[in-house]
């Protein structure tokens, strides 16, 4: 009876609050009225302009953004347009680092000359050398500078600039303290020193962020004391320009430096910007010929080994490929993350020809405190680097993977926190201790937070660096390839130094070891 | 390629114009408030879309 009482008093009140509501008289507007309407419509109109306009002064201000790096250890600045000529003035022609070690040795010429020393016998043709502060005849045997003084060195590179002179070999490092005064002296294109390359690609995909701070730490930090160091941490910087659709993600995430200074960096999508590529076929038909669905169209890590004159991401992926053909690179890594439920995690997937490299590498992170899984790029899957970009170059190639919460879809609510997983997602966390009460497989690995992923991948390229030096130096030998067989060569060690390992960034975190920038 | 790309691009900015002017002129002509808005809010996108910002 109570009950019965209780449900006809809370009728009553929401009949009472009905007929409140009918007496209220809404100023009834005749949009026949050909005034009425015009008012109506303008003011509509107006409105819709105001979001047009703040919405899109957001997405402008998104899409110009460009984080801001510190390239104070950078020897040379290309861009992709330099490979793939279509990409010029385009919102994906992206800067490629270049570090050279300071023991590499060069041949400095006037810049007028820089095309007539292409090789090593123009350069031992010509009428004069410089070794050791003095004007004389060199065979090859005699290129080994080590003991070249300093002094003696810029007194080489005095008389080339006084036209004395044609060449003088001295380091990178002799060469690089006189550069910014010599502007009329470049290096020779020939190769008067074999010397191993790595290049490091972080930023395939914008919402995968350990990859390019991974690559950062590499371009902030490394000293190349032997070889070539090539950086690139916006491999697709069109995918920069706008967010991941339908996933309502933070736009920016921000670290704090040593000194407290705040780094904002982008969280962008996994693929080329609509307003860069358009339109979407139903199917995605790569070269190859093998067909994928539409949204990898404008996946560039799908698109290799890429098309001067194909569609957007095909130009961006062709710059790739042929930065590394041109320049000979030794070792390609490519930094990725993938959501805790895929199964591809915490692994470095290798090319055929690298698969011995990465599993020597593994071992080295067996004797940390992380482990790391190695897995052999399959060969029927094409467009990806570890394997169109491992056919069609003479390199190395390796793509590595860590776990983020923030691609995954067992997430929670979006932030920048969650980017960092500086605030940990409880669902992922649900699922974590779930696998650890039941023993079941919900997550392949647990999520992590930017620290861990980002020292997986600097540790992982070091580790694979110092495989490289332990297993002979030798550049990879292609037997089957597509671009014509060629015997490995011995290179020597490819040195760099000051990159923070594992430990250090676990420690300090990674903006510790972030510059800060003027 | 190129070719094929930038002519497909043109013309599908030519139908998104169309289309913005149809739902405009749609937005005016109704006598709906709630028509009025939805076809505001479909402007906006369309806007966006023409301009190449979204």
């Amino acid at each position: 009876m109570k009950k019965i009482r209780e449900k006809k008093v809370r009728e009553k009140k929401v009949r009472e609050k009905k007929e409140r509501v009918k007496k209220i008289n809404l100023p009834k507007l005749d949009l026949n009225n050909k005034r009425n309407n015009i008012i109506v419509t303008s003011v509509i109109g107006v409105l819709a302009l105001v979001v047009t306009i703040v919405t899109g002064v957001q997405f402008t201000k998104f899409r110009n953004f460009n984080a801001e790096f510190y390239t104070g250890n950078v020897d040379e600045i290309q861009s992709y347009s330099k490979y793939s000529k279509y990409l010029a003035g385009t919102s994906g022609d992206a800067p490629i680092y270049i570090l050279y070690g300071d023991n590499n040795t060069v041949a400095v010429v006037r810049a007028s000359d820089a095309d007539k020393y292409d090789t090593i016998d123009k350069v031992l043709e010509a009428d004069a050398r410089v070794v050791k502060g003095g004007v004389v005849n060199i065979d090859k045997e005699e290129l080994d500078i080590s003991a070249i003084a300093k002094a003696d060195a810029a007194t080489a590179i005095d008389e080339v600039k006084n036209g004395t002179s044609d060449i003088a070999i001295v380091t990178y490092a002799d060469y690089r303290a006189v550069r910014d005064t010599y502007t009329d002296l470049t290096v020779a294109k020939a190769e008067i020193e074999a010397v191993p390359s790595i290049l490091v690609m972080g930023g395939t995909h914008p919402n995968e962020p350990s990859g390019q701070l991974a690559a950062t730490m590499f371009l902030e930090n490394a000293k190349v004391k032997r070889g070539v160091l090539y950086v690139v941490n916006e491999v697709n910087r069109s995918a920069y320009t706008h967010s991941q659709p339908q996933e309502a993600t933070s736009w920016y995430y921000e670290l704090q430096t040593a000194s407290g200074q705040t780094r904002t960096f982008k969280y962008g999508s996994r693929a080329t910007n609509t307003v860069d590529q358009w339109p979407t076929p139903d199917v995605y038909t790569h070269s190859s010929g093998q067909q994928l669905s539409s949204s990898e169209v404008r996946n560039i890590n799908r698109s290799y080994p890429g098309d001067e004159k194909g569609t957007y991401t095909e130009k961006l992926s062709y710059a790739i490929t042929q930065l590394v053909l041109q320049n000979d690179i030794t070792m390609v890594v490519d930094l990725h993350e993938a959501s805790p439920e895929y199964i591809t995690i915490n692994a470095i997937v290798a090319h055929d020809d690298a698969l011995e490299l990465a599993s020597d590498a593994k071992m080295w992170t067996l004797d940390d405190v992380m482990n790391i899984g190695v897995e052999v790029s399959p060969a029927t899957l094409h467009g990806l680097t570890h394997r169109d970009l491992g056919d069609y170059t003479y390199a190395y190639v390796f793509l590595a993977e860590t776990s983020n919460a923030s691609q995954g879809k067992l997430r929670g609510k979006f932030s920048p926190d969650l980017i960092t997983y500086k605030e940990k997602d409880k669902f992922y966390e649900y699922a974590k201790e779930y696998d650890e009460k039941h023993g079941t497989k919900l997550l392949y690995a647990p999520a992590a937070d930017i620290d861990e992923r980002v020292a997986r991948h600097t540790f992982t390229v070091s580790a694979l660096i110092k495989s490289f030096n332990d297993m002979g130096c030798v550049s990879r030998t292609v037997n089957v390839g597509k671009i014509g067989e060629r015997e490995g060569r011995y290179l020597g060690k490819l040195e760099i130094e000051m990159v923070p390992g594992y430990e250090d960034i676990m420690d300090n975190g990674v903006g510790y070891y972030l510059h800060d920038l003027d | 390629m190129q070719v094929y790309y930038t002519i497909l691009q043109v013309v599908y900015i030519a139908f998104a114009v169309v289309i913005a002017a149809l739902i405009g002129w749609n937005v005016f002509k109704s006598k709906k408030i709630t028509d009025k808005v939805i076809g505001a809010i479909a402007l906006i996108m369309f806007i966006l879309r023409i301009l190449l910002i979204k």
